[in-house]
């Protein structure tokens, strides 16, 4: 196991086990939680709180409630908690240093003179400057304290000290509370008689839209802005379930600061609120529960559901974020602080439980998912995701997450019911649905900053700046002992949620406009791509013609182009960002330039496949620069092209450089737009719209996006995708062969196998001779049956050969095994696999093989190549030098023979009548039997051919004997070029036919012609279209000709023909082999007995066929005559084809890496 | 992400099941949420028309000045009391309107309960097995009087569910006021503060005459009945168990202990104050406390040394709260603190300085 797949793994079975995990507390949590809420229910449904609140046998309550700078509302909130219906209770608020006239307010509303009150202070506190109380009797349980500013925790330890009564309930003073809150909040207290209930939490509403009148609740309402109204939710979850669930526990670690009940002599003993947290309610608890532990003494912490406190959320980003912030912030500090609780089961369930769940779900949740997003955008842009499972388990989260805030909704309307509006409850669902997308992410961002934040500070001890206690005086201090209080120095200013916050000057002058500008180049992008995109379409069409349903294929390319921009945008842009708040300028110059470099790619990616008709993939990287020097040079670059890609890199420097400027796109345009690329690159689109297809194999092509193609093979290929899918895939041992070979020793030789020697097809076809015959292969280049034979759904461009054929053995449904001519010599001559990019890319690694040229060797045959081109391209040189076959490519053509005309300056070498020739001219007279092979030339791109203009006027004639229409004339010659290729290759088969006929060794020969692949340059109809070749096996030794609908491949040549001449003519063959063919099929109707891998280039090892089936990706096609194919929805079949492919491909991997085919015990025989 | 869902043996299709019966859930719970907020408004529509014939009925029967109990509704409030759901709606609005209403008013709603039959519906609810429902049928039985359940009811006042008890207890009360604590001689359970709240809640009209229980349930064994016992003597100002109290200050529980002292201070006898410093605790501050703030009350001049010595104790508290009982007891009154020797110290100034305003103000 290699140390990425290590990582891999653990990062996706550690994600997947958190995911679990937590997807099971939850689960608990929300079955937990309903119990407790019906016992709460049911225990209240009757009970009478009002006429219980006057009863003076109630213990007294202080509600303490710190206030910074409320002048606004202090006056109203300070009425409306003095009208609250409860006997025994004093009112105290502590005025943490306000800088506006709260105090000034409250003493002229309520008529406070100063009193000289004795504090005893148990919690140490910043002064007191004054305690001011009410002349007037009906404000006598009113009691306000002045102090220095020292933030919310000091602010309530101050009113903890001062305040009278065992019982302490901490508010926030712009909270609206219910008239019998406190009633409800002591009742806990006073009901258990086993335990001491030390702390009582309450609900949390959101007040948001909610009508309030005198600082009384009137009317509930669901909030209008969506954040407050997703808050809503959050806090339904959170509160009803979540709260409730670990009451029932009594695990609770949080009881909010906004509105909690303590008993005051527990607090007092725990040294009240921590200043040294921002999240000194959550720290009291734990703290408190940690005392009670340790010091043995059986407690409690409840939980009021009934809405009792409603409060106003955050609504905007600004004041959420920082509200987020702080809570994590707050989280941190006090697991940190109390870290000896962390499994440690000295604390029972707070200690095994409660902690470690916040330590890994709310603490880690936010790290874990940004590590998961950032692992996930990674590996998707390696393609290392199994999408279909990733949408899967995707579905399952979001449906589960949909699920249980449903639930909470349910358990709202069934309890309380505070929403009754049926449009709210709607508007309440929408939001549920709405949440992970927006508000969540948002949440986790601000949990991120929270922890960036925290760490900050901790580097920051030493020396401190204090913000001080006076407006506008900053004072540096040498701090002796760092100690945590002065790391929360800078929060003496008691900021609430509430207040207008500051814009953080980083945010506002850097990183807005950079995400702005980020956003405007990324429209200007697509409309560039779009413009590319558009010249490939209309070049196509003028090229090949408008394909069928162009407006569909036009808009799926317009789609494709689209969301591979917004599936990969998400990178450069994030670059951008990163160094516009480095530098500008370095941010533009390098957004241009990648942009243009970006948009060139495209150009260059459509002309290819204008060019070729099909689209450029990974296997440019295995291509030599010769080869791709040799294929552009072949297919040289137009003026036009050169013009058009020119004219639009102009004009997208242009609008790079001026239109920008002009896009001026506001923050949450900007953002959406943003978002947009983060949902896009998260669900890979890209992905997805590509698998939306037109139709025929053109229009697919065409509407692809070519960059998307180009840039997702490469990363695939360069990441060993393929293998590591393979090696995840079933075991071998669970799929049974699917050519039932058996297999010597798969473990070290995995194609080794024996050879059935009983079989054999061709021998009742033939007359014996008393020699050993000869055998030519004829290869013709780009020779498909879509245009060659009776059956051409093109019509036939091959008269000779279609005679011939009638004449012949000849196979309709014949399949080539490679897409390109780099699979036809091994995959014919040796029935070989692939490797991971053809087996003849192996090069000097090539392991030891049989081939039909060695084993005709051993039997005293000779074997030649004779190829027009240079047979270094596709490394064929190496493939023949190892195999023993004499090479005649064009370096050994003597003067007298006449090269191809050139295309811009180059061309591929000599032409087809030229090798023919010159093959007769070579083998004639040659006694020794001889195995040759002609590769031919002409009819490759560019298709330019001797005596051209004879040509085209044979295909002229050609289409007039076809009887074509003037539409399918006019179709056709757009390829003009193509056919005329074909009829010119035919036609020198026919002169090699006709004088061979005259050669002594003709009646001893066996031809056998064929294609190396079908040419893509006349647009493909299907995805086996391009694999579809005749096999034309012509002899004079053929007692009868016979037509055969069965399908076979090249794979099944060599086996078929050395059978064959085992038994016709006792050859020595193997015993054992590594062939993948099975030997071809005789039968006159339309079957398959094999099973095939398809490589389509020297990268894409994408097809599969078996039986009467092609697997395609992850598309099954069934096949029928012809080769004709229908997409069909078998899962059986298709995990069958799935598995079978996939032990190939393993099978095929090992070749690479152990580069062993045959024991040498066998080579060396 | 393959390689885990392969070895967790977990097949896609699986997992798009499972993506199906969440959405399933999900568009069921939807509906019963939509249907259900639905049928709820509804519901309210309808009980606001029960709530109107309802709220005639009860009118015309709270002003009724005969007895005459043969009242009867009209058809369509009689056809209405077929359906269960308005007949419990009736029963929670009369009982409602007898919680606001006293005299006669009170006994035309309890006859009217009777005539329709309503306390059957409430009696069925105790032999519920659902321990909430029993607890509302003997809340409803209560409210309105029945006392004929008593039987029944009583056997509630030791039942295991906490609300079940608490209301059977609330009962008893409801039907016979003080002796209806007799519970208190039977039940096994601790009686919580909240309970003995509600219990003192309902007696806090009552006059009984025979507090005679009290001293045997300041014996009992459940320390919860002491505490309440202790509760009851001072609530209903019972000298004849003085010394029972006194006892109690023996008692191992502070929370006894506390009451007791409570129960002293509102009713002293000759030697209280002696007793008081005698069982004075010195590493309990809640004790101290208790006791200083009650020699404030009943102390005189022989108890000054005492509260002297406490003035200078090492916690300021203990310390506040002497000097606020000497302030009241001392010969010089309030006037002593300015005399005293540690007057311009703290912590003494300033709490010297708070009793001043204090009584100043």
């Amino acid at each position: 196991m290699t140390c990425q797949s290590i990582i891999f793994h653990l990062f996706t079975y550690g994600i997947l086990l958190y995911s679990f995990l937590l997807l099971v507390s939850y689960l608990f949590i929300g079955f937990y939680s309903i119990g407790e809420i019906r016992r709460h229910l049911r225990r209240n449904s009757f009970a009478d709180f009002r006429m219980l609140a006057a009863s003076d046998q109630l213990p007294g309550i202080s509600i303490i409630a710190p206030a910074y700078n409320e002048a606004a509302n202090i006056i109203e909130n300070v009425r409306s908690m003095l009208s609250i219906h409860y006997n025994t209770l004093e009112l105290i608020i502590v005025n943490d240093g306000s800088k506006d006239d709260s105090l000034k307010r409250l003493i002229a509303a309520y008529d406070l003179y100063k009193t000289d009150m004795y504090v005893n202070e148990q919690i140490a506190t910043k002064p007191i400057k004054g305690i001011y109380k009410s002349r007037n009797p009906v404000f006598k349980k009113l009691i306000i304290i002045d102090k220095v500013n020292g933030g919310k925790a000091d602010a309530l330890n101050v009113g903890i000290n001062v305040s009278k009564y065992g019982y302490i309930v901490c508010v926030d003073v712009d909270c609206v509370l219910e008239q019998d809150a406190l009633l409800k909040m002591i009742k806990p207290f006073l009901e258990e008689t086993t335990v001491k209930v030390i702390a009582s939490g309450g609900v949390i509403r959101i007040a948001n839209d909610c009508k309030i009148e005198n600082g009384r609740l009137i009317k509930v309402n669901l909030p209008k802005k969506l954040l407050p109204r997703i808050q809503t939710l959050e806090y339904i979850r959170a509160f009803l379930l979540g709260r409730m669930a670990w009451s029932r526990l009594n695990g609770l670690l949080l009881i909010s600061g906004a509105f909690g009940a303590f008993d005051k002599e527990i607090v007092i003993k725990c040294g009240g609120y921590n200043t040294k947290t921002v999240g000194e309610d959550m720290e009291l608890i734990v703290r408190m529960r940690r005392y009670m532990e340790e010091l043995k003494i059986a407690y409690r912490v409840t939980f009021i559901p009934d809405p009792l406190c409603w409060t106003e959320a955050p609504a905007n980003y600004k004041i959420l974020g920082r509200q987020r912030n702080r809570w994590t912030r707050g989280t941190i500090e006090t697991l940190r602080m109390h870290k000896v609780m962390f499994f440690n089961p000295k604390y029972h369930i707070i200690g095994m439980i409660s902690y470690p769940y916040w330590f890994f779900f709310e603490f880690l949740a936010p790290l874990i998912e940004f590590i998961g997003i950032a692992g996930f955008l990674l590996f998707a842009f390696f393609g290392l995701i199994a999408w279909p499972v990733f949408f899967t388990l995707l579905g399952c989260i979001l449906s589960f997450g949909f699920l249980y805030s449903v639930f909470a909704i349910l358990m709202e309307v069934l309890t309380y019911n505070q929403y009754k509006n049926k449009y709210a409850i709607i508007r309440l669902v929408a939001a549920a649905f709405v949440e992970p997308f927006i508000f969540h992410p948002f949440a986790v961002w601000s949990a991120l900053k929270g922890y960036i934040d925290y760490l900050r500070k901790k580097n920051s001890w030493g020396e401190m700046t204090r913000q001080g206690f006076n407006p506008g005086t900053v004072q540096a201090q040498v701090v002796q002992e760092p100690s945590p209080v002065d790391e929360v120095v800078e929060l003496p200013e008691m900021i609430t949620e509430k207040e207008t916050v500051q814009p953080s000057s980083f945010f506002y002058k850097k990183l807005l406009p950079g995400i702005k500008e980020a956003a405007a180049y990324s429209l200007v992008a697509m409309a560039c791509m779009v413009m590319a995109a558009l010249y490939e379409f209309l070049r196509g069409a003028q090229q090949f013609g408008m394909p069928q349903n162009f407006l569909k294929v036009f808009s799926l390319g317009l789609v494709n182009t689209i969301s591979f921009i917004l599936n990969f945008g998400i990178i450069p842009l994030s670059v951008f960002i990163f160094l516009f708040v480095i530098s500008k300028q370095v941010a533009r110059f390098f957004m241009i330039t990648f942009l243009i470099l970006f948009i060139g790619v495209q150009l260059a990616l459509a002309q290819y496949f204008l060019e070729t008709l099909v689209p450029l993939g990974a296997d440019l990287w295995k291509y030599s620069i010769a080869d791709i020097q040799q294929t552009v040079g072949a297919a040289g670059i137009s003026t036009s092209f050169i013009w058009c890609a020119s004219g639009i890199l102009a004009i997208s420097i242009f609008l790079f450089i001026s239109l920008q400027k002009k896009i001026i796109l506001n923050a949450y345009a900007a953002y959406g737009l943003l978002l947009l690329f983060v949902i896009s690159t998260v669900f890979s689109s890209a992905s997805i719209t590509s698998k939306w297809k037109p139709g025929q194999e053109f229009s697919n092509n065409i509407s692809l996006s070519k960059s998307y193609f180009f840039y997702n093979s490469t990363c695939r290929f360069f990441n060993n995708i393929e293998r590591q899918i393979i090696n995840a895939d079933t075991p071998s041992a669970m799929v049974a062969d699917a050519n039932a070979f058996k297999y010597i020793d798969e473990a070290n030789y995995p194609f080794l196998h024996t050879v059935d020697t009983t079989s054999d097809v061709l021998s009742p076809f033939f007359n014996k001779q008393a020699v050993a015959p000869n055998i030519v292969f004829i290869v013709v280049e780009g020779l498909g049956t879509a245009f060659s034979n009776k059956d051409a759904y093109l019509g036939s461009f091959t008269p000779f050969l279609d005679s011939l054929s009638g004449k012949s053995l000849y196979w309709n449904n014949f399949l080539s095994a490679g897409g390109r001519s780099f699979a036809m010599l091994p995959s014919v001559f040796g029935s070989l696999p692939f490797s991971k990019n053809g087996f003849a890319e192996l090069a000097e690694q090539m392991p030891q093989h049989q081939s039909l040229f060695t084993v005709l060797k051993e039997n005293g045959y000779e074997s030649n190549f004779f190829y027009g081109g240079n047979a270094d391209f596709d490394r064929m040189n190496i493939f023949l030098n190892r195999n023993g076959a004499v090479i005649h490519d064009e370096k050994s053509f003597a003067a007298g023979y006449e090269k191809m005309p050139s295309a811009n300056g180059f061309t591929w070498g000599y032409g087809d009548e030229e090798v023919l020739r010159k093959y007769n001219e070579t083998t004639k007279g040659i006694t020794t039997p001889m195995c040759n092979v002609v590769l031919t030339l002409s009819t490759h791109n560019p298709f330019i051919i001797k005596e051209e203009k004879r040509f085209n006027a044979l295909f002229e004639d050609r289409m007039q004997l076809l009887g074509f229409n003037d539409a399918e004339k006019e179709e056709h010659r757009r390829y003009r070029d193509q056919y005329s290729s074909v009829l010119y290759t035919d036609n020198a088969i026919r002169q090699l036919m006709t004088s061979y006929a005259g050669r002594a060794d003709f009646k001893n020969t066996i031809f056998i012609i064929t294609g190396d692949h079908r040419m893509p340059e006349i647009p493909i109809s299907s995805k086996i279209d391009r694999y579809h070749v005749p096999l034309i096996i012509y002899s004079p030794m053929l007692k009868t000709a016979a037509s055969f609908t069965a399908v076979s491949s090249h794979l099944d040549i060599m086996p078929s023909l050395l059978s064959f001449l085992h038994h016709q003519y006792n050859f020595k063959t193997p015993a054992v082999a590594t062939w993948l063919g099975t030997g071809l099929d005789t039968a006159h109707t339309f079957r398959n007995l094999h099973a095939y891998p398809l490589m389509q280039t020297k990268n894409d090892l994408v097809d599969y066929v078996m039986n009467d089936y092609l697997l395609n990706g992850d598309d099954l096609y069934k096949i029928s005559d012809h080769m004709n194919i229908d997409l069909v929805s078998d899962d059986r079949q298709k995990e069958k084809l799935k598995n079978a492919f996939s032990a190939f491909k393993r099978k095929n991997n090992t070749l690479a890496a152990a580069k062993q085919m045959l024991p040498d015990s066998l080579m060396n025989r | 992400m393959y390689n885990a869902i392969q070895i967790l043996n977990i097949q896609a299709h699986e997992l798009v099941g499972i993506i199906y019966l969440f959405l399933i859930l999900l568009i069921l719970l939807f509906t019963f949420i939509f249907s259900f907020t639905i049928l709820q408004v509804r519901k309210d529509s309808n009980r606001t028309n029960w709530h109107l014939h309802i709220a005639n009925i009860v009118s015309e029967i709270i002003f009724r000045d005969d007895e005459d109990s043969s009242f009867k509704p009209d058809p369509p409030v009689m056809a209405l009391l077929q359906n269960e759901s308005f007949r419990q709606c009736l029963i929670n609005e009369i009982i409602n309107t007898q919680k606001s209403l006293s005299g006669n008013s009170t006994t035309n709603l309890k006859k009217f309960y009777e005539t329709l039959q309503l306390d059957i519906d409430s009696a069925k609810k105790i032999k519920s097995s659902k321990w909430h429902l029993k607890a509302k049928g003997v809340n409803e039985l209560a409210m309105m009087g029945q006392a004929k359940y008593v039987k029944e009811i009583f056997r509630l006042t030791n039942h295991p569910n906490v609300l079940v008890r608490n209301e059977a207890q609330c009962a008893l009360i409801n039907f016979y006021e003080f002796a209806g604590l007799r519970f208190l001689n039977v039940t096994t359970y601790q009686i919580s503060q909240w309970q003995q709240i509600q219990l003192l809640d309902k007696l806090k009209s009552v006059h009984p005459k025979n507090l005679a229980p009290i001293k045997k349930w300041l014996r009992s064994g459940n320390e919860s009945i002491v505490v309440f016992a202790i509760k009851l003597a001072s609530f209903f100002k019972c000298y004849d168990v003085y010394d029972d109290v006194i006892n109690c200050l023996q008692h191992d529980r502070m929370e006894i202990k506390l009451q007791a002292i409570e129960y002293l201070k509102k009713i002293p006898g000759e030697n209280t104050s002696e007793v008081l410093m005698n069982n004075y605790i010195y590493d309990h501050k809640i004790h101290r406390l208790s006791i200083i703030d009650a020699l404030k009350n009943i102390g005189n001049d022989q108890q000054v040394p005492f509260l002297l010595h406490q003035l200078n104790d090492v916690d300021d508290d203990i310390k506040a709260a002497s000097a606020k009982s000497l302030a009241e007891i001392h010969p010089l009154g309030i006037s002593f603190l300015q005399s005293h020797a540690l007057a311009d110290q703290d912590p003494w100034k300033a709490i010297f300085l708070q009793l001043k305003n204090d009584y100043a103000a």
